[in-house]
């Protein structure tokens, strides 16, 4: 039996590896998300960086269920040979498939060290086409808190290459450090992401790999 | 928490509960099988027509439910005497405060002998006031499905009033009764913008019961 998400992705300069706990250490993946430059990273989440493993030991079993639960697909976003920073995990991100609404949401975060490289666009293609193309859904759409200038400089410029755009604005919609704040919402329809790209990508999405296969 | 009363120029808004309508008189409404108007009074809300009284009571009980957690508010709306068809159960009508996000959802249902009166926007001239004013809120929403003419055209006018605005069009936003996915029309008003709009002078009177 296969599962409904690929357990790799890879695009150019990308190696996503399924977020759970067979294929992520939870040891290097703490070292990441208690990283002190993490405080950058969620100034515009709705959660803080990691004060012990045990908190890591919960994110990566979250990864599992959702994955088994085909809820979301959460990756490992690992930069590949020649790549600065080469097999390390620089950050995480996915797909929430919401099934009834025919909807993928994206989500991702990466380590500072790892920005203005252009690897949310790359992800950001990569887990479009998975949507469309492998699982049906009609709609990708992504949102990111408003004053988060960075997010929304990569996000405009991938969702414009995707053919998607601004939906909107979404008001008091998510509590960041206690303060109801304005998310700035965005999508991509099935019909004008085939229409702006044809329908091409340059990823590859591998389902059956040896487990020694996956990193 | 909710006032249990809201009284407008023309409208008595009662908190939808068994006593304030009886279960069987609100099916007469409700029922596929006993209304004339439902399938076009329902063609744009997430819900169906009631298959059974039960569906009713269950829809009533949560009401109260709702109510009485502060989870929900949703009121029976009465025409006051004057209007026609004064004294009638003529729909419903709520909000759905998120306390985490310090905002408020409306909604509404009409039965269609009611619509075109402007009693929407009246009830939501009393709710912009019952959320900012009495529960201190800071966003109240609305939504609409874009073919839904009438409400687009409603909500656009009184957020318009009340110096809000249209934030945008969300596809796939919601899923409709029959589980297709449909496109939703977003609109909201912020405490500030009405502050500035009216100065906080409102029309309407709430009422809570006496608590023990």
């Amino acid at each position: 039996m296969s599962d409904l998400y690929p357990t790799v992705v890879e695009t150019p300069r990308l190696r996503l590896v399924a977020r759970r706990p067979k294929y992520v250490g939870v040891h290097e993946a703490y070292d990441l998300c208690s990283a002190p430059e993490m405080d950058d990273v969620t100034r515009y989440m709705p959660w803080s960086r990691h004060e012990t493993p045990k908190v890591t030991t919960e994110f990566l079993d979250r990864g599992e269920s959702s994955w088994v639960d085909a809820e979301t697909a959460d990756y490992a976003v690992i930069p590949r040979e020649g790549e600065d920073g080469a097999g390390e995990i620089a950050g995480f991100g996915g797909l929430h498939t919401e099934w009834d609404r025919r909807v993928g949401r994206l989500g991702l975060w990466l380590h500072p060290r790892y920005w203005g490289r252009g690897y949310s666009g790359e992800r950001a293609a990569a887990l479009a086409a998975l949507a469309f193309d492998a699982l049906d859904l009609e709609v990708v759409s992504v949102s990111h808190v408003a004053e988060n200038e960075k997010s929304k400089r990569a996000i405009e410029k991938y969702m414009a290459a995707l053919g998607g755009g601004l939906d909107g604005r979404d008001r008091n919609s998510i509590v960041v450090d206690g303060e109801p704040t304005d998310e700035l919402r965005y999508s991509v329809s099935r019909e004008d992401w085939l229409a702006t790209t044809g329908g091409d990508y340059d990823a590859e999405f591998r389902w059956a790999v040896a487990p020694d296969d996956v990193r | 928490m909710f006032p249990d009363e809201i009284v407008t120029p023309r409208l008595r808004l009662r908190a939808l509960s068994r006593e304030v309508v009886d279960p069987l008189d609100a099916y007469e409404q409700f029922a596929a099988s006993r209304s004339d108007t439902i399938e076009e009074e329902t063609e744009f809300v997430t819900w169906n027509p009631h298959e059974t009284p039960k569906e009713t009571l269950e829809f009533l009980k949560q009401a109260e439910e709702g109510h009485e957690s502060a989870e929900n508010a949703i009121y029976a709306v009465f025409p006051r005497d004057g209007e026609d068809g004064a004294g009638e159960f003529a729909g419903t009508a709520g909000f759905n405060p998120e306390w985490d996000k310090r905002r408020a959802v409306f909604g509404m249902w009409l039965r269609k002998e009611f619509w075109g009166r402007g009693y929407s926007g009246e009830r939501a001239a009393a709710f912009f006031a019952a959320v900012f004013d009495v529960l201190d809120l800071d966003v109240a929403l609305a939504y609409a499905m874009p073919e839904n003419e009438a409400s687009c055209r409603a909500i656009r006018k009184y957020t318009d009033r009340f110096g809000g605005q249209e934030d945008g069009l969300f596809p796939n936003e919601t899923v409709d009764a029959d589980g297709t996915p449909r496109d939703v029309r977003g609109w909201s008003v912020t405490r500030e913008q009405w502050e500035d709009a009216t100065g906080g002078d409102y029309d309407a009177a709430f009422r809570w019961e006496d608590s023990e």
